[in-house]
């Protein structure tokens, strides 16, 4: 169906309007024509096909794939694939191309001529980056939940291989050396008092085997990784969250820079951090990059301020050997230092995202993911020439308003960071923060994740704060962005927003929503009301007394005997437990690294539930109906 | 010169048998690692060999050869605990899985994941043996036996209460085609069949007597150390009592007093081809139930003695000019046509040195089953002394 049908004048006036409102020197090409409601299209992914003339463009919240004209911007073909789709992979013979669906729980292989879909590739645990091997026979596929990379046999569609990765595998591309590099988003586990490290998984394309884990010190949040045309030097985006210091240092441009790391792979060279902010203003949430073919540039997109960063990799070469010799100290967090290599930082549309070259290089197109268009810069110049409005977004509506202030660094002092920022993917970034300004070191907290949190008031972790409004409100102002914020109404569409955000997809319920034996075995046991002796256990001490109702949560605060020396209270918020299987680490300052470890080393005295006479089999009967907390996609039980 | 005559006469007499059975090669030549050459203990507890390192735990840290160099890793590297008793490969993606005295460590492109019964679903610190089939872990432990299936990150536990197992403390654990066996110290040989989810166990029919009073009944013992499975499909158990080998249908046990191995007390067993190499607290066997080597070390000269029992043909003995380092062999792995063994002085490289031995043809002079083996005890060369028994830190 063309969707020139389906679009109203109207919308296409209105879409036109804001895209002139965000977009300085925007040349608007819409076609909508007729539309009842508005469809948000959520563009984040770009491929330039073959012919030059025509761009694929992967859809997040309609879960279209596109076609489009890129001397029109008409829309040629559009289809549903499925539920959030993320990544789309070429194969090399440029027939057909994969594409993952993170809601959808599979990968779909597409007819890149007719758009047909050949074949649904069934994976659980939210697949997110894909590449097809060097010899096309085999598709790793990123699997965000489990922190995994499954590796399919094309052939026969069957998984053949899993492979550990880092925290989150995020992309997956395939450097020209023939190496298979996998991004994380969230550091790997570290104790609550160590700086993150964020890691980038290497894999040998020819045996399929993880052959090296880069580990970038002090890093988090990783998305886009390009190369250069003989695979020497690697750029990778990152954030490097400033987590171990009190979030009054926002004052100080220290809580998040942002910025990217440079990999030599043929050189005995360690990674190079270097920043794209400037010590009054900070490039919020890089998300894309893209390499130019000669080598001599890449750009950055910055997700959060609505930017493309060029960056000159020749002046980044000469600021290496200097940053690696700490001839430039602390070079990695320098913020005076991006001055001499940042060549132009270019204003695009709301929230761009991936970004795709044209075939001669002389064109960038950056999907604006909450603009539902694309920009168009001119490389030789970097500067927007055009915009591609393909769609009738506009922030109508409160959660769609909220979507804009969760992502937008705009109303952050200096515009360090979004809610984003921490909570990646609308869920957490797996650190403890020392939010306030009570003393260095006092009362760590964990970040908490904001999929599936509608409904578990109160909020914070000492319960302190009774709805979203609140939270997001007064207490971000004062303590986190510390500047003007939202007013309330832009409050209500923050957390309207946030009340909108959908749990994941648990891997750990079948797909009917019946639970394993383990799991009825844990669930009993979740509900015992006597100990293994027959003793009966206080109501106030049963699992499911504190974790009760939809969300297993009674919305009150309890003292579970986890008060650490440097905390004020020693009450705290009973965690809702929707999709625990995915936020470790656990308890109010992450010290549990895992589900099991808050029984085996957390509880003294019992206090949170009797566990001094469980059995192993009885604990890892419990932890398996823990995990599978968070329905299937389409299940309710 | 004296030695390569004979070597040369032994090829020969192979050269000249045709037959059926493929003949182990002789590993005439061998190399020992030490602490002197970069491994963190003498005792080696196992060892494993991949394409391109090898891998060996000893009783105070990991080591692993690679490129002509060793390093080693520690607990304050990652590592679960500092005594290292298993080791096994994910044949898939490579990875590395280490059962230690302090749970289960997973080695992944230089990255270390522990895995306890604190941290995790596995079942007790105590692993003795691990295996990686069909994409899960298998961990025997002094309490059981923990299964985890990579891609679903999901733990089980086998132990008394869901399989006939008598005793829960696991030895050691493999897995062939869709079947998983069970070393169990003093519950025998258990075998699940994953497809059914079956469990079945085998067990010595003489009770806990530590005689065989019926040849061939069953299992030689119930003190089950090791177990693997040859190409054959044929079942080969290490016990404390004896050596026993099972081929779905019948039992064949072999005993110090009845067959050329060396010893009763059989460390552990590990397949290549359709023989079996059999560790021993006195050396090392190879068989394909018909036909044997034996390997020791004479710890007066440390020399290597060699003897080829051909089925149904007189035994010829050898000498080496190396051969391993002790007596006490704990660990068996395979490296191409090389040979690893983990000693109580050492780990060991044992090779082929003499081309024309691989793969030679012999004769297959089948036993009958009903005949007694001939009586090799004149001709058998025992070695050992009371400085090779004292084990410190041997199993029961």
């Amino acid at each position: 169906m063309r969707l020139t049908d389906r679009y109203t004048l109207a919308w296409q006036l209105a879409a036109s309007l804001l895209v002139s409102m965000f977009v300085a020197g925007v040349v608007s090409v819409s076609f909508a024509d007729e539309l009842e409601t508005p469809v948000q299209r959520a563009p984040v992914f770009l491929q330039v096909e073959a012919n030059g003339e025509t761009l694929l463009v992967l859809n997040e919240k309609s879960g279209t794939l596109m076609r489009l004209d890129l001397n029109t911007g008409e829309i040629l073909r559009e289809v549903p694939v499925g539920q959030s789709p993320f990544d789309l992979a070429l194969h090399p013979d440029g027939t057909h191309c994969f594409i993952s669906c993170r809601r959808g729980q599979e990968i779909v292989e597409v007819d890149v001529q007719t758009f047909e879909v050949r074949r649904r590739l069934p994976l659980l645990g939210d697949p997110t980056g894909l590449a097809v091997s060097g010899d096309g026979l085999r598709l790793y596929a990123g699997v965000h939940s489990l922190d995994q990379v499954a590796v399919f046999d094309l052939e026969t569609g069957l998984e053949i291989m899993r492979l550990t990765a880092g925290n989150g595998p995020e992309w997956i591309r395939r450097s020209p050396d023939g190496r298979v590099y996998v991004t994380n988003l969230l550091s790997n586990p570290v104790a609550p008092d160590e700086s993150c490290r964020n890691e980038i998984t290497v894999i040998d394309d020819a045996s399929s085997r993880v052959i090296e884990r880069i580990i970038l010190t002090n890093a988090n949040i990783g998305r886009q990784i390009a190369f250069t045309a003989d695979g020497s030097t690697a750029v990778a985006v990152i954030s490097r969250p400033k987590n171990l210091v009190p979030m009054v240092q926002v004052a100080r441009g220290w809580v998040v820079t942002n910025g990217f790391v440079i990999l030599s792979p043929f050189e005995e060279m360690p990674p190079v951090q270097l920043l794209i902010d400037l010590p009054n203003q900070a490039y919020a949430d890089p998300y894309g990059v893209v390499m130019m073919p000669d080598g001599l540039k890449f750009y950055i997109s910055s997700a959060g301020m609505d930017m493309v960063i060029a960056v000159d990799l020749e002046r980044v070469r000469d600021v290496m050997p200097k940053a690696i010799s700490g001839e430039i100290p602390r070079a990695s967090d320098h913020l005076g230092l991006s001055r001499q290599y940042v060549a132009a930082r270019i204003p695009v549309g709301a929230n761009p995202q991936a970004m795709a070259l044209s075939r001669d290089s002389s064109l960038l197109f950056v999907a604006n993911r909450l603009h539902d268009s694309i920009s168009v810069i001119d490389t030789s110049s970097d500067i927007v020439i055009r915009t591609m409005n393909f769609g009738t977004y506009a922030e109508t509506s409160p959660v769609a308003q909220g979507e804009r202030f969760f992502t937008n660094a705009a109303r952050i002092f200096q515009n360090q960071f979004t809610c984003t920022s921490c909570h990646p993917d609308n869920g957490f970034d797996g650190l403890q923060y020392d939010l306030e300004p009570d003393g260095l070191g006092r009362n760590i907290l964990d970040n908490r994740n904001l999929r599936g949190v509608r409904d578990t008031a109160p909020f914070k972790w000492v319960g302190s704060n009774p709805d979203l409004t609140t939270q997001c409100g007064t207490r971000t102002a004062k303590w986190i962005v510390r500047t003007g914020w939202l007013r309330s109404s832009e409050v209500v569409s923050l957390a309207e927003y946030i009340r909108s955000i959908e749990p994941v997809v648990n891997p750990n319920v079948a797909t009917d929503g019946e639970l394993t034996s383990a799991q009825r075995r844990g669930k009993a046991f979740f509900e015992r009301t006597r100990t293994n002796d027959g003793s009966p256990i206080s109501e106030e001490n049963q699992c499911h007394f504190c974790h009760s109702g939809p969300a297993f949560t009674n919305y009150r605060k309890f003292d579970v005997g986890t008060k650490a020396p440097m905390d004020s209270k020693a009450e705290f918020d009973t965690a809702h437990l929707t999709n625990i299987f995915e936020s470790a680490p656990f308890l109010h300052d992450g010290r549990a690294a895992t589900l099991e470890e808050i029984w085996t080393i957390h509880n003294p005295g019992d206090r949170h539930g009797i566990s001094s006479d469980w059995t192993k089999r009885q604990l890892n009967d419990l932890v398996e109906y823990l995990k599978s907390l968070g329905a299937a996609e389409g299940s309710r039980r | 010169m004296m030695q390569a005559t004979r070597l040369l006469a032994l090829c020969s007499t192979l050269v000249c048998i045709t037959g059926a059975t493929a003949a182990p090669p002789f590993y005439d030549t061998w190399q020992t690692f030490t602490t002197s050459d970069g491994l963190p203990s003498d005792k080696v507890m196992c060892v494993l060999a991949t394409d391109d390192a090898v891998w060996v735990g000893t009783d105070h840290g990991l080591a692993r050869w690679y490129e002509g160099e060793w390093s080693s890793y520690m607990r304050s590297d990652g590592l679960a605990h500092d005594a290292v008793m298993c080791l096994a490969q994910d044949p898939d993606s490579g990875d590395i899985w280490i059962g230690t005295l302090g749970g289960l460590t997973r080695y992944s492109a230089g990255r270390f994941d522990t895995f306890t019964q604190l941290n995790s679903g596995l079942v007790n610190d105590v692993v003795y043996g691990v295996t990686v089939h069909r994409g899960e872990v298998w961990a025997a432990t002094a309490a059981g036996t923990s299964r985890y299936e990579i891609a679903a990150k999901r733990w089980s536990i086998y132990d008394e209460t869901n399989t006939p197992m008598h005793e829960i403390w696991c030895y050691s654990v493999t897995g062939a085609g869709d079947r998983i066996y069970l070393a169990v110290w003093g519950g025998g040989l258990l075998e699940y069949q994953i497809d059914r989810d079956h469990w079945k166990d085998y067990r010595d029919p003489d009770g806990e007597m530590e005689i065989d009073l019926f040849r061939n009944d069953g299992l030689v013992h119930d003190v089950v150390a090791s177990v693997t499975v040859d190409e054959a499909g044929r079942v080969w158990v290490a016990t404390y009592f004896g050596l026993s080998s099972y081929d779905g249908r019948k039992w064949r046990n072999f005993m110090d007093h009845d067959s050329p191995l060396i010893s009763n007390f059989v460390n552990f067993v590990a397949a290549k081809g359709t023989n079996c190499f059999i560790a021993t607290d006195n050396g090392l066997n190879v068989s394909d139930r018909e036909n044997w080597w034996s390997y020791q070390r004479d710890p007066e000269t440390g020399r290597g003695i060699v003897v080829w029992y051909p089925a149904g043909a007189p035994l010829q003995k050898f000498e080496t000019d190396t051969i391993f380092p002790h007596n006490y062999i704990l660990g068996i792995s395979f490296q191409g046509d090389d040979l690893w063994l983990a000693t109580e002085r050492g780990v060991a490289r044992g090779s082929c040195t003499q081309a024309q031995t691989v793969g030679v043809e012999v004769k297959a002079l089948k036993l009958d089953e009903s005949r007694t083996v001939p009586a090799l005890e004149p001709e058998r060369i025992v070695v050992r002394t009371e400085k090779d028994n004292q084990i410190e830190g041997a199993q029961p």
